[in-house]
């Protein structure tokens, strides 16, 4: 994984107008994973999308800071220094980037990475935990969030 | 608190110890190879958080770090032995073992992950700053930051657990402004045929097992 920092976009407004749009990658990001998830076609693929779905609305929260980065580790470092420490957004949006962070890495680097359903309905959790206060934090607007609510039943992500 | 010693083995004769001290230590008796060799394995321990007392060097292989982990210093020093003590206190006998598989820096300014505290104005001045206040000690300027990826394995993985080590990880970094991230391994995904040929595998070969 390289560390690389997002093309600044340069001034307030234009910086508003990337957190937009990465907020809305991140509502397309969580869609599909829930879909995929219901589905049952694949739960390492629905966890992957949950977790992008989780660092594009860290993105979209720090872009108008100027801290957007596209390395997941260091949007979770910022995110925590920068909002879960100022208590400008809760301590369980910080837990479920790092779950997510933790997610992303074990998929890559293990094989089999012991996505069971309950881990699954965490991360997918999580990461509506952190569009949804995004949503807050940025003021978005439009129509309601296209996220279904969460599966009633336990075998909806497995 | 005890005197400060810098010692420097040379090629010379045993007994005979180049070192640069202050009156009081020079009241130490010359020293040969071997104790200057266990001094400074002593130091190292110490300076890497693994022993609490200062003391002699033990046998005892688990206490000397390897060259990663003694290379750490700092933060991320205080993030890895924070994460360590939090883990283990939380889940115990569930815990079998931490590995310290790398580091890598992050494309982070150092002052945006210092803690809440220390950005604040609680934290010492550093190099850069306006002196001003009380803070007239000049402290060096924060390193920066760097994520530590750490093998946690457990007795068995559930969402406790998981939960567990992934507040542990927030807490260090709100605490420290270093990136803890622990890939957690069970008992039963280490052993298999497909685990070992895991990418991971190799890593956890070569690693260093946190004390």
């Amino acid at each position: 994984v390289t560390a690389a920092a997002s093309p600044a976009p340069s001034g307030p407004a234009a910086r508003e107008a990337h957190a937009r749009r990465l907020l809305e990658r991140a509502h397309a990001a969580l869609l599909d994973a829930d879909l995929l998830g219901r589905s049952g076609a694949g739960s390492e693929g629905a966890a992957l999308l949950a977790c992008e779905a989780a660092h594009l609305a860290a993105r979209a929260l720090l872009a108008p800071l100027d801290l957007d980065r596209v390395d997941p580790a260091a949007a979770t470092l910022l995110l925590d220094a920068r909002l879960v420490a100022t208590d400008r957004i809760s301590r369980a949006c910080g837990e479920a980037l790092h779950r997510a962070l933790r997610a992303r890495r074990e998929v890559a680097e293990a094989e089999g990475a012991g996505l069971y359903a309950a881990r699954l309905r965490a991360l997918r959790d999580g990461a509506a935990l952190l569009v949804a206060e995004a949503d807050i934090l940025l003021g978005r607007e439009g129509p309601a969030p296209s996220v279904p609510p969460p599966a009633d039943d336990e075998e909806a992500l497995e | 608190m005890r005197p400060r010693l810098e010692l420097q083995v040379s090629p010379a004769p045993a007994g005979e110890v180049r070192r640069r001290a202050s009156a009081r230590e020079l009241m130490i008796a010359p020293i040969d190879e071997v104790s200057c060799r266990r001094a400074a394995s002593d130091a190292l321990t110490r300076r890497c958080g693994l022993v609490d007392a200062p003391g002699p060097a033990t046998d005892n292989a688990r206490a000397m770090p390897g060259p990663l982990l003694a290379s750490l210093k700092g933060r991320d020093l205080r993030a890895l032995t924070g994460f360590r003590d939090r883990v283990r206190a939380s889940l115990g006998k569930r815990l079998h073992a931490i590995y310290l598989l790398g580091r890598r820096a992050l494309d982070v300014p150092a002052e945006a992950a210092l803690p809440a505290r220390a950005a604040a104005g609680g934290g010492p001045a550093t190099a850069g700053a306006r002196p001003g206040g009380a803070a007239l000690a000049l402290a060096p300027a924060p390193e920066p930051p760097g994520e530590l990826l750490l093998l946690v394995e457990v007795e068995r993985r559930d969402l406790w657990v998981e939960e567990q080590v992934d507040a542990a990880a927030l807490e260090v970094a709100l605490a420290t402004g270093a990136l803890v991230l622990p890939l957690v391994r069970a008992e039963e995904e280490v052993a298999g045929d497909a685990a070992r040929a895991a990418p991971l595998a190799a890593r956890r070969a070569v690693s260093e097992e946190v004390p």
